[in-house]
């Protein structure tokens, strides 16, 4: 194939799991642009390569519009030159699929047989030459992870050998070249409207097929033979791998497990990321030396009090605050968040928690992966929000990022939360935690009934552990890092200065003139608290540092801190909700918090007031217990029909 | 007919009907859709069932797993039964030494 004169573009196309990303990153050799595709929220990295342009895309079993991925990729797939297809070497079954779609579809393909050693390792033979006959394209044997077989796919690829379109299966074949001469259109779009793509059809104004199901049997068939044909297995052994993952989804065993890896977890993310590394960058890089500096340095032109210098360097400053939280907060913490994620993604461990834990998750409406954000929102609420990218769905990010806004204290608020809490009693930090857990699981049962649509159904395929590589933990972290941080920027920019304007005008001592009722009349709290919850909306713990120092009665207190708890998520993680879930959910969610928080704090007030004795605490955590009881029994009385 | 959520750990079964089309496309992708032969790998407690295929596996949420019908398949344990699909179907195979389920 040509590669000179105008821009090529190869798609990087495959299952989940196959190592697309290794290619495209030894391919194009270092970060590159990341860009939305047209039409979808989805996001594919475009690279260069020899003068082609180079596209990886998310990972699907199959070309259709199943889910975003298959769109985009369809898209890609459409306007594409040619596709590298990734396949993994163990998984030929579900892998030759996709594979012989495309081949039907007549895209020029050049197919990369990965994980070579894997299929060593399971003693597994592929005859090659075989494969390259049956499947009539160009077969790459590659360990991508050790650059193996790379250098032939790249000679391949710019000898220009690769321009076969592949042995389509003639059944399927006939139909699909007939109906592209009918209506003019290419071979992969008439294949695509044949097998009922709704979308195509449309654009074309044509009626979808009803060959689906034909063509994919059909299909199946053709792959079945194929395997049979060049793939040898010499013996089945178990391997301490396979036993792993044994461990792993039983819950005897899986439950200690997961225990541990989150423990360990939170200890990494939420400890020394979150409170060590962010209490150096945040407190001394940026609080110490970089604040004063910039303060003194701008002072030099205009006055810290001209309304232009409250906007730089004011407590809301532009160079001040934007700048510390998004370096010296926001930075280390996605990083590690990031690295974490990328070990956690790359050993193959995330799909085996959702399955472990899909049963209990499945109450909330979530699917079992969501725990992961939920524990790291303990660490830091605005990273875990990022982390719900691993949920599948739309519906199930909502909710799982609503619950970490409401209910999830993250790391330095809970410091000081034991420390009010250690000074009352254990009868409160039980009572806390039971008001605070009774909160998380009701909501979550409520906005799963709520919200349009349903639990997707689980159907996972799941990939074998692997122990993860350095170098591509490190460069997916950050990639990752850098392209987050390079979005925040302007957010917090505009966050900045929004409340700068606030200060300014005066309009912050308005609103804590405006939220005294509620505190005083509602929350039974002094006047002063006000402060404390705009302070808290600012960074969490600062709101309940501000309670610590106020004069209470300890049920005054109580009632305080369960509100602060739930009290709306600090600007960063409000900034990120906005920026994950886009400005209309955002705009939602915000005021949904708020409104829960007081609620139930004012309720507590109540109830503490109503059951006033030595039976308080029990009766009142008899009371939620009932609540979320009663809850939970309504949603499971209307429950939807899955599926 | 049984379904899927009622197969023992270590049976090997064959999928004989799968209730929602969507699921039904996704499992012929997959390799497993009906009339496919695949090994039940684990079952976690009232909770998804995972099945394997060759080297594959693949977890199915427990509503889903009830709306899979399965019909049990006699064949040799020690080997993982899923492989053997072009095998399975010569007689000399199945008259191999059944477990019993």
């Amino acid at each position: 194939m040509e590669m000179n004169n105008q821009r090529k573009t190869i798609a990087l196309v495959g299952n989940p799991n196959v190592g697309k990303s290794v290619f495209f990153s030894a391919l194009t050799g270092q970060y590159q642009e990341v860009s939305n595709f047209s039409g979808t929220t989805l996001e594919v990295l475009k690279g260069h390569w020899n003068g082609v342009t180079l596209i990886d895309t998310p990972g699907i079993y199959g070309l259709s519009t199943m889910n975003e991925e298959e769109r985009a990729v369809r898209e890609i797939v459409l306007s594409s030159e040619l596709v590298i297809n990734v396949v993994n070497g163990v998984n030929l079954h579900s892998d030759l699929f996709l594979t012989r779609q495309l081949i039907d579809a007549g895209i020029p393909l050049v197919v990369a047989l990965n994980f070579a050693d894997e299929v060593k390792k399971y003693d597994l033979e592929i005859d090659i030459k075989q494969l390259e006959e049956m499947l009539g394209v160009p077969v790459v044997s590659t360990v991508a992870v050790n650059n193996k077989g790379l250098d032939t796919l790249k000679s391949l690829l710019s000898d220009g050998k690769v321009s076969k379109e592949g042995a389509a299966d003639s059944r399927i074949a006939q139909e699909v070249l007939k109906l592209a001469q009918e209506y003019g259109v290419s071979r992969a779009e008439s294949l695509l409207i044949l097998e009922g793509d709704l979308d195509l059809a449309a654009r074309y104004g044509m009626e979808p097929g009803q060959q689906r199901d034909k063509f994919y049997l059909l299909r199946r068939a053709y792959v079945d033979n194929i395997i049979a044909s060049v793939v040898k297995e010499n013996h089945i052994h178990d391997t301490f791998k396979v036993k792993l993952s044994q461990w792993m989804l039983n819950p005897i065993s899986g439950i200690p497990i997961l225990v541990v890896v989150l423990w360990i977890t939170y200890e990494l993310v939420g400890v020394v990321f979150a409170q060590y590394l962010v209490g150096f960058t945040e407190g001394v890089l940026m609080g110490e030396y970089y604040q004063p500096a910039v303060r003194h340095l701008v002072s030099q032109f205009i006055s810290p009090d001209a309304a232009v210098g409250i906007l730089l360097t004011g407590k809301f400053g532009l160079l001040t605050m934007a700048v510390t939280y998004v370096f010296g907060l926001l930075l280390p913490l996605v990083f590690g968040f990031f690295l974490v994620l990328s070990l956690l993604e790359d050993s193959g461990y995330l799909p085996r928690i959702a399955i472990l834990l899909d049963r209990a998750t499945g109450y909330l409406g979530l699917n079992g992966q969501a725990i992961i954000p939920i524990i790291l929102g303990f660490g830091c609420v605005t990273m875990a929000s990022i982390t719900t990218r691993i949920l599948s769905s739309r519906r199930e990010r909502r909710i799982a990022i609503f619950l970490l806004a409401l209910a999830v204290p993250c790391s330095a608020q809970l410091a000081f939360i034991t420390g009010v809490l250690a000074g009352m009693g254990p009868g409160y930090l039980i009572l806390y935690i039971i008001i605070i857990f009774s909160v998380l699981a009701g909501s979550g049962i409520v906005l799963g009934r709520l919200l349009p649509g349903t639990t997707s159904p689980l159907m996972v395929d799941l990939p074998p552990l692997r122990v993860p590589r350095v170098l591509n933990v490190v460069t997916k972290t950050r990639d990752r890092t850098i392209d987050f941080i390079r979005e925040a920027i302007p957010l917090f920019a505009g966050g900045a200065l929004l409340l700068g304007l606030f200060q300014i005008t005066g309009f912050l001592i308005t609103v804590q003139v405006a939220m005294e009722p509620l505190t005083t009349g509602w929350l039974g709290l002094p006047k002063e608290s006000a402060s404390a919850f705009i302070m808290g909306f600012i960074r969490r713990d600062f709101g309940t540092v501000g309670i610590m120092s106020m004069p209470m009665l300890p049920l005054q207190q109580f009632v305080a801190l369960i509100t602060l708890t739930l009290f709306v998520p600090c600007i960063a993680s409000t900034m990120v909700i906005f920026k994950e879930l886009g400005w209309r959910d955002g705009i939602f969610m915000w005021p949904s918090v708020f409104i829960t928080a007081f609620a139930v704090g004012g309720v507590l007030n109540r109830l503490l007031h109503f059951f006033q004795g030595p039976w308080v605490l029990p009766f009142t955590a008899g009371s939620v217990l009932l609540a979320l009881a009663v809850v939970l029994g309504l949603s499971r009385l209307w429950r939807k029909d899955t599926f | 007919m049984t379904t899927l959520d009622k197969a023992q750990k270590g049976q090997v079964i064959k999928i004989s009907s799968i209730d929602n089309p969507d699921i039904k496309t996704q499992a012929i992708r997959l390799g497993i859709g009906e009339g496919e032969v695949v090994t039940c790998r684990e079952i976690i407690p009232a909770g998804p069932v995972v099945i394997c295929k060759c080297k594959q596996e693949v977890a199915i949420g427990r509503q889903l797993a009830r709306k899979i019908g399965i019909e049990p398949v006699a064949l040799p344990l020690n080997k993982c039964a899923s492989c053997m699909v072009a095998d399975a179907k010569t007689p000399q195979r199945a008259q191999a030494v059944s477990h019993k389920i």
